[in-house]
């Protein structure tokens, strides 16, 4: 079943264009990757779905009801990120006791469990709270709440290494439990790709691709060797990304296809992350070339 | 895939329930702004002394109007301040929409003022036992409920009333602020016009003073609640959170 259908979404604010052209769908119980760079409009997207802010132009479904101020996607879809917050009269316990008269599977025990393995203080107030614990904390509601549609928006921003782990482990295990759609956003695909079915790519507002994660692996492939016969190679194709190893051997990323074999020339798979930082940039060159 | 359905009815009543418990503070500061009003109820609003045959008569008329225009007041704060950025994000934490979240506002705010009215006229009966322990007092004439129930109970509706209109008043007014930040001199403008001009004496004499009886005025008053609650409603269906 579609969970979520775009169809040309778009979002004006004043003085920019946050999403130019959205269009996608999302099919129920699988995990999902939202990549894309700094002010690709990730975070407009997911509070688009989430209905917290309403879509300029275009089609715009969740649960085939638009997002946008309805009570059926609130109460079935949840958007973690770094702007959640709580009344201060409440204590963590306190929100975790009310939690449960709106969401109506939220799991109790995964919530108790989780908050005393993370060894959040019962007793601290939500704003109080160190940025690390903030994010653990939105975490663990997140996942307790188990709707049916759960968006984390940059999860991890400002967890220790050692929670960021567990809380991929916390996401898999209890996803493998009670399936259900969850979309992530991140900038660091590399150390979440083991989660992810699919990745959708999002560049200025646009949709660059949405497919399968061994879709993107398979994307792209690199050539490394000495300049002149790299060149020759990849002549009149597509170049994603393109580097100077030193005055003779040269690392070009070319969209994958059937290359002949050329001695000297290595060939190297190119990781979901790189495909995804090539395909996305539109400058010519490096930062290298930028201290020239 | 299993979706839960919940109907307005039922995210409405978690909304109040799950508010009254976050805004217990805002009943301990009634609290407060009720007491500060006794204390400056204490020396009376007006006076009068009269000698008759060497013996002086002083009367005194202590009144809560004083507690009535600090809990006017905090009406006021209390209905503009539960629409500020900070309370309205942390009610889109939890499942919500905006009219859900209006309408279990509202209820919030109608039952606090029924809890203010109830309390600033009850406060009465606390001045009127400890004025004799702190003032040379020999006799306190006062209405009391029993003496005069019917009029106890309308006075009691009246006083809900209108600290609910005026904490109407603030809701609607900090839904504008939150709409447009410009909308604060509007409101400025606005409150030292209707005094003043024409047009708003006929309004405020409409309202407060061509009324037969004090229950035309309740009426009225409730009225005017209903207007100013519908407003914001209509003003914040269009507003977006967490930008």
């Amino acid at each position: 079943m579609t969970v979520i259908d775009c169809q040309n979404l778009k979002k004006r604010y004043k003085r920019m264009n946050a999403l130019e052209d959205i269009t996608f769908q999302l099919e129920d119980q699988k995990i999902t990757g939202l990549i894309g760079r700094n002010g690709a409009g990730k975070t407009t997207l997911l509070k688009v779905l989430a209905g917290f802010i309403r879509e300029s132009s275009g089609d715009v479904k969740v649960f085939s009801n638009n997002p946008y101020n309805n009570l059926r996607v609130s109460a079935n879809s949840i958007l973690v990120d770094d702007q959640m917050s709580f009344p201060d009269s409440l204590t963590l316990a306190d929100i975790l006791e009310t939690a449960p008269d709106f969401y109506k599977r939220w799991d109790a025990e995964l919530a108790t469990n989780l908050f005393r393995y993370f060894r959040l203080n019962p007793k601290q107030l939500h704003a109080r709270l160190s940025k690390g614990n903030k994010a653990t904390f939105n975490m663990i509601f997140g996942l307790s709440t188990r709707c049916e549609l759960t968006m984390f928006d940059e999860p991890t921003n400002g967890m220790d290494e050692a929670v960021r782990s567990d809380f991929y482990r916390a996401l898999l295990k209890d996803y493998i439990a009670h399936p259900r759609t969850i979309l992530i956003s991140s900038h660091h695909l590399a150390e979440m790709e083991h989660l992810l079915e699919d990745i959708l790519l999002i560049h200025k507002g646009k949709v660059v691709f949405h497919q399968s994660l061994e879709e993107v692996k398979e994307y792209a492939v690199a050539l490394q060797g000495p300049t002149n016969l790299v060149e020759k190679m990849t002549a009149g194709k597509e170049i994603l990304h393109t580097k100077q190893l030193d005055s003779q051997r040269k690392y070009v990323v070319i969209r994958r296809e059937d290359l002949p074999l050329i001695e000297g020339v290595m060939i190297y798979p190119v990781s979901a992350s790189d495909v995804c930082m090539y395909v996305t940039d539109d400058r010519k060159g490096g930062i290298d070339d930028v201290f020239k | 895939m299993f979706l839960s359905n919940s109907t307005l009815g039922e995210v409405v009543r978690t909304q109040v329930k799950f508010k009254m418990n976050a805004y217990l503070g805002t009943l301990v500061s009634l609290v407060f702004v009720q007491l500060l009003g006794l204390v400056f109820s204490m020396n009376g609003t007006s006076s009068m002394s009269t000698n008759i045959n060497n013996t002086d008569i002083q009367v005194v008329v202590v009144s809560t109007d004083t507690v009535f225009i600090f809990v006017a007041i905090w009406a006021l704060f209390i209905g503009n301040v539960i629409t500020t950025k900070g309370y309205r994000n942390s009610n889109l934490s939890f499942v919500t929409n905006s009219f859900s979240n209006n309408l279990s506002n509202i209820i919030v705010l109608i039952m606090m003022s029924v809890f203010a009215g109830v309390t600033t006229f009850l406060s009465n009966n606390i001045l009127r036992t400890v004025l004799p322990l702190f003032n040379n007092v020999d006799y306190v004439k006062s209405v009391s409920i029993i003496d005069d129930p019917l009029g106890s109970i309308i006075n009691m509706g009246l006083l809900i009333c209108l600290i609910l209109m005026i904490s109407a008043g603030g809701y609607l007014w900090g839904t504008l602020v939150y709409m447009h930040k410009a909308y604060m001199f509007l409101l400025i403008v606005l409150i030292i016009a209707t005094p003043t001009t024409k047009t708003g004496q006929m309004i405020l004499q409409f309202i407060f003073v061509d009324n037969g009886s004090l229950l035309f005025l309740i009426v009225k008053l409730i009225g005017v609640s209903i207007v100013l609650f519908v407003l914001a409603i209509v003003c914040s269906n269009r507003l977006e959170v967490r930008r």
